[in-house]
């Protein structure tokens, strides 16, 4: 008689995906059983269950866990994911609260597919074998591409929809046929079983490794597979396009940096095609964003550079890498969430005043508007007091003590940020030019964006002048 | 920890940043005369707070009054390490009380005389910023947060001068000070640098504690470092330019910043780094080179002169030369207590010139002055108050430090810069009254009849400086000096006596006989005989102009640094701007329209077009790993 061995759950290590996966269920419940549900008490419900996703993720600092046999594991690494994405979701749901975010989609499902993809991200940050990262990506990003349709009014909505799900599901395919090759030279899913073979790699294992890159870099936009990021960040509706800059990213590099550190454990010449595609990400990004006149399209370029620069915080595969790109990716979030805040803010939480030039002026009209928006725009390009110039001066040391490789990127780094001046200074410098006759200040000035705002503003702010706050949480 | 410093300390600090952001936030809102309250209050607040840290700190022992205070970590990066701390010590503290004390004082003085200014909130806030800025500057334990507070005087210094931004001349002058100012605080990073360098840390406790593990010649280098931004904030040679524009500024500021409090901060910062200076001798002289220099080039300029406040900013480098003397010789206490009275007495003798100013309708020109001592008794009196005080008249404050200061570079063996300096002594005495008396003595000159306006909240203030400026050398007296046992806890291992019972008297008495003669003929000249001020401008001739146009440096500036960054930027803008500015992107454009079909059909839109892309990503990929890797991966 064959004995089945359930493997052993500890519910105490999964309490924050319970919590948010039992906040999605209740959204879709309380939609089915009540007519008098509004908008409001549906995307009010997200925010809670964030909350105490948030909590529980707190609750479990210092007691670093395993289960599901070792294949999902909570420790500092995963927390620091958890909590960025949470933030990302909690954002993203505050974003969605005004005047028709969802364009007419289903406001229940809207909300409860936000939670659910925030599960997929949070699995992905805690995962420790192949099978358990490729059900995170899939849970995040079948999630992702329903949601980046629900503009349901406008035709780019749609056509950002249709082109990820069909490129994503490539790059998938990718993913999955570069697990099963690992798989194939390893003979195990386990990450620690991996790190066998990678100890003398045979083709095989590299030519899966290389595959298993070209499907997270899809989902990290680094170029060359960064292909899809312009139209689906332009079209998707703009709270989306936040999650998807901030919290999509984080959840993927968390699967990166877990498999290199682990699989890897330091710096060998299979990684070149990683570096390769960051300097390439860098080049594409900047250069992209130049020619932009859409704020969207210009972040979406942004954030390919972004990624590209965050690769860097694996360059030499030391152990302060994790913390540079915690702290990297946690500035990213907060000024990414405020630059996208800010849009939805004045287009009263649609992308309808997301060109460049409807901000020309706004200095003169609201001027604190444009005040925030700086501070994101000089975090994005490094200048110091913000995130943005300490998680770069992080980035740049980590990169320069990492041999040829790393100074190449380093140098890349410095020249795409000379080239990145000009593309976030071209928005400041539109905000405070003078205002032109008859030019009005788009309206959008509802609370709950602002709230959104002002914590960004937070955020850059103290990342960039109390960072050892920040970095000491990782680092100690 | 001392608690009642940790508890207080902060608050000194931070109660100006706070007045700061309450008149900036709140301020609109109210009537203008509350952001006045607001700002003067916050001063007044950490003035009395530092009276009472003053007092608590000098009664402990000696051994115990210099309290670094660690608040917690700002950065940890690697091997770097730097904290939030904060350092008292008497030095710190002498400072603190005049930037509180006598900024209060200007604070209230320009509650009248900014009284009918439109920007009046504006003006407070950016003095209080000022205030901030100025007591972290001498309150940080390290010389990173030091940097901090330097620049943060630069900036409030800048908006200052440019206060009145409709004019022309205040925005370039604004820019000038804050051009030079950056000079120096360049000048302070790459001292830091240094002090990274070789001992990987910016406090002050760890680098003066480890001066022994640089070697002479590295602390020679950050000496000189340091001088460079030394000598830009406190306008001496040859990064002094920007002071006499920064006159621009409204009166107020020119006596708290241009000459009470920001300019001084050099001396502060040698003080500050005795621990250096003792131990690299070079750096040390050339401090004290510098310093004499700069007070007999600025009191030579000061003779010729015309405007009432150019006069008091070419004294006040001069005065800040005497200082530098000090701190570069060893006489630490000496330069302190200089930097003391003058505090006292320039801040009065620009506010009294405040008011002779005030009442003119704004005429500034000596030449259309005269005869005011009638019109205007109580600048009159005050005004000369602050003249025998700067010109060293006993039993005046300047006096008494002025003749410490020479009376030290004679004992210590520097007869040159006692010599520069007495020549320096009589040259103030002699502008200084060439001023009084054009200003308050004979008749009236301008067109315009005074208009006097006495305001109380000017009057004040003013009357206090006098007084201060009267009495306040008698902290240094014949068997009493209690000045340098003030400082005794700053200085433990450098401390030298001021005492007068010290005094080479016979060199103090020769002193005060050349100042008398220089009184004498400023009386000779401006008051008895206009024939022979007349004479000996003509035989002066091509000098007085020389020095009218203070020896030409603007110009040498403008032909040395100007003219060449212009003519490359012009270069630049023909040569660089139109091959590769211009030419990159129309080559590219022309790369772009002759690749045509491929460049612009590549980025149709078209999804087959994307799934392309990322497929041959793909395939470039794997060949680089499969066939460039191959061997490497194999090993």
């Amino acid at each position: 008689m064959t004995q089945i061995a359930a493997p052993q759950i500890d519910f105490g290590v999964i309490a924050p995906l319970v919590a948010l996966v039992a906040t999605g269920l209740l959204i879709l419940l309380v939609d089915l059983v009540s007519r008098r549900a509004t908008r409001r008490m549906l995307y009010s419900i997200g925010i809670a269950g964030c909350i105490v996703s948030f909590v529980r993720v707190v609750m479990q600092f210092g007691h670093p866990a395993t289960t599901f046999g070792g294949a999902f594991a909570t420790d500092r690494f995963s927390w620091a994911f958890d909590a960025i994405i949470l933030v990302a979701l909690a954002a993203s749901l505050l974003l969605s609260l005004v005047r028709d975010a969802e364009d007419g989609a289903s406001p229940a499902a809207y909300s409860s597919l936000l939670v659910f993809c925030a599960v997929g991200g949070m699995i992905m940050a805690a995962a420790t074998n192949l099978i358990v990262i490729f059900l995170g990506i899939e849970q995040l990003s079948l999630a992702l591409y329903i949601l980046a349709g629900t503009g349901l009014g406008r035709p780019a909505s749609q056509e950002a929809a249709l082109k990820y799900v069909l490129l994503g599901s490539l790059a998938s395919g990718f993913l999955i046929y570069g697990s099963a090759l690992l798989y194939g030279a390893s003979g195990s899913v386990a990450l620690t079983d991996i790190a066998h073979a990678a100890a003398s790699p045979s083709m095989l294992f590299i030519t899966g490794f290389t595959l298993f890159i070209v499907g997270v870099g899809f989902k990290l936009a680094l170029a060359p597979f960064h292909v899809w990021t312009p139209d689906v960040y332009e079209g998707s509706p703009i709270a989306i396009t936040a999650f998807m800059a901030v919290a999509v990213k984080a959840a993927t590099f968390s699967v990166l940096a877990r498999f290199v550190y682990v699989v890897f454990g330091h710096d060998v010449p299979a990684l070149a095609p990683l570096w390769a595609i960051a300097i390439l990400s860098m080049i594409v990004g900047n250069v992209g964003a130049i020619a932009q006149t859409n704020l969207k399209r210009l972040l979406a370029y942004s954030s390919i550079a972004q990624a590209g620069y965050v690769v860097l915080a694996l360059a030499g595969v030391t152990g302060s890498g994790l913390s540079t790109m915690v702290f990297y990716l946690a500035a990213y979030a907060f000024m990414n969430l405020g630059a996208f805040a800010v849009i939805a803010l004045v287009g009263d939480g649609s992308e309808s005043v997301a060109d460049i030039d409807s901000y020309r002026g706004m200095f003169w009209r609201r001027p604190w508007v444009a005040a925030c928006m700086t501070v994101f725009m000089f975090s994005l390009a490094g200048i110091p007091a913000t995130a943005g110039f300490i998680g770069k001066v992080l980035l740049l040391g980590q990169a320069i003590a990492a041999g040829p490789w790393g100074i190449a990127m380093a140098v890349v780094l410095v020249l795409g940020t000379l080239v990145s001046f000009y593309v976030y200074f071209k928005v400041v410098w539109a905000m405070f030019s003078p205002l032109e006759d008859g030019a009005s200040a788009p309206a959008g000035n509802a609370l709950v964006p602002w709230i959104a705002v002002a914590a960004g503003v937070a955020g850059v702010i103290l990342m960039g002048v109390l960072p050892q706050l920040f970095y000491s949480f990782f680092a100690t | 920890m001392d608690a009642v410093v940790a508890n207080i300390a902060p608050q000194i600090l931070f109660a100006p940043l706070l007045g700061c952001l309450l008149i900036a936030f709140v301020g609109p809102r109210l009537p203008r005369s509350v952001s006045a309250v607001i700002g003067c209050t916050s001063v007044f607040a950490a003035f009395a707070l530092t009276v009472g840290l003053a007092a608590h700190v000098w009664h402990l022992p000696v051994a115990a009054q210099r309290i670094d205070l660690q608040f917690g970590t700002w950065a940890l990066v690697g091997q770097a390490h730097i904290g939030f701390g904060i350092w008292i010590d008497p030095l710190a503290l002498t400072w603190m009380l005049v930037i509180t004390g006598v900024g209060f004082l200007i604070h209230l003085y320009s509650v009248g005389y900014m009284g009918h200014d439109a920007n009046y909130r504006t003006f407070f806030a950016h003095m209080n910023l000022f205030v901030f800025s100025m007591l972290l500057l001498v309150m940080s334990d390290g010389f990173l947060w030091l940097l901090v507070g330097w620049g943060g005087v630069g900036l409030a210094s800048y908006l200052l001068i440019g206060f009145y931004y409709d004019r022309q001349s205040a925005v370039l002058a604004a820019r000038k000070a804050l051009i030079m100012n950056v000079i120096g605080d360049v000048g302070i990073m790459i001292a830091i640098f240094l002090m990274f360098a070789h001992v990987g840390d910016q406090s002050f406790a760890v680098v003066f504690a480890r001066t022994g593990a640089f070697g002479t010649s590295a602390l020679d280098w950050i000496g000189i470092w340091l001088l460079v931004g030394a000598v830009a904030k406190s306008a001496q040679l040859p990064l002094h330019t920007w002071l006499p524009d920064a006159m621009e500024g409204p009166t107020p500021v020119s006596a708290l910043i241009h000459a009470a409090t920001m300019v001084t901060a050099g001396v502060y910062l040698v003080a500050r780094c005795h621990p250096i200076y003792d131990r690299a001798p070079a750096a040390a002289e050339a401090v004290a080179i510098v310093g004499a220099a700069s007070a007999l080039f600025a009191a030579t300029i000061g003779c010729v002169q015309y405007d009432i406040k150019r006069v008091l900013a070419y004294s006040t480098m001069s005065q800040i030369g005497y200082m530098f003397l000090a701190v570069g010789i060893g006489a630490y206490t000496a330069g302190a207590f200089h930097f003391l009275t003058h505090a006292f007495f320039k801040a009065l003798l620009f506010m009294a010139a405040g008011i002779v100013i005030h009442n003119l309708g704004g005429e500034q020109d000596i030449r259309k002055m005269g005869g005011l001592s009638k019109r205007m008794p109580f600048a009159f009196w005050t005004f000369l108050a602050g003249t025998l005080a700067i010109a060293g008249v006993p039993p005046f404050s300047g006096f008494f430090s002025k003749d410490s200061i020479l009376d030290q570079a004679a004992a210590l063996g520097h007869p040159w810069l006692f010599a520069v300096g007495v020549a320096a002594a009589a040259l103030t005495a002699f502008y200084m009254f060439r001023l009084f008396f054009s200003t308050f003595a004979g008749e009236y000159r301008g067109s315009v009849e005074p208009h006097v306006e006495r305001v109380p909240a000017m009057e004040i203030p003013v009357a206090i400086l006098a007084v201060l400026a009267t009495i306040g050398g008698f902290l240094v007296l014949p068997g009493h000096d209690t000045f340098s046992a003030l400082l005794a806890g700053a200085f433990p291992d450098a401390i030298l006596p001021l005492s007068l019972a010290d005094f080479d008297w016979p060199l103090v008495l020769g002193t005060l006989m050349i100042v008398a003669a220089a009184i004498v003929t400023a009386y000779a000249m401006y008051v008895i005989s206009p024939q022979l001020r007349a004479d000996v401008s003509r035989r002066l001739g091509g000098l007085r102009l020389l020095l009218l146009d203070a020896y030409h440096v603007d110009a040498i500036y403008h032909l040395m640094f100007e003219v060449p960054a212009y003519a490359l930027a012009q270069a630049c803008g023909v040569f660089f701007e139109r091959a590769v500015i211009a030419g990159v992107p129309q080559a590219l454009a022309a790369a772009t329209s002759a690749l045509g079909g491929l460049s612009r059909g590549w980025e149709t839109g078209y999804l087959r077009r994307y799934g392309l892309t990322i497929a041959i990503g793909a395939s470039l990929l794997l060949y680089f790993v499969i066939f460039g890797l191959h061997d490497v991966g194999a090993r």
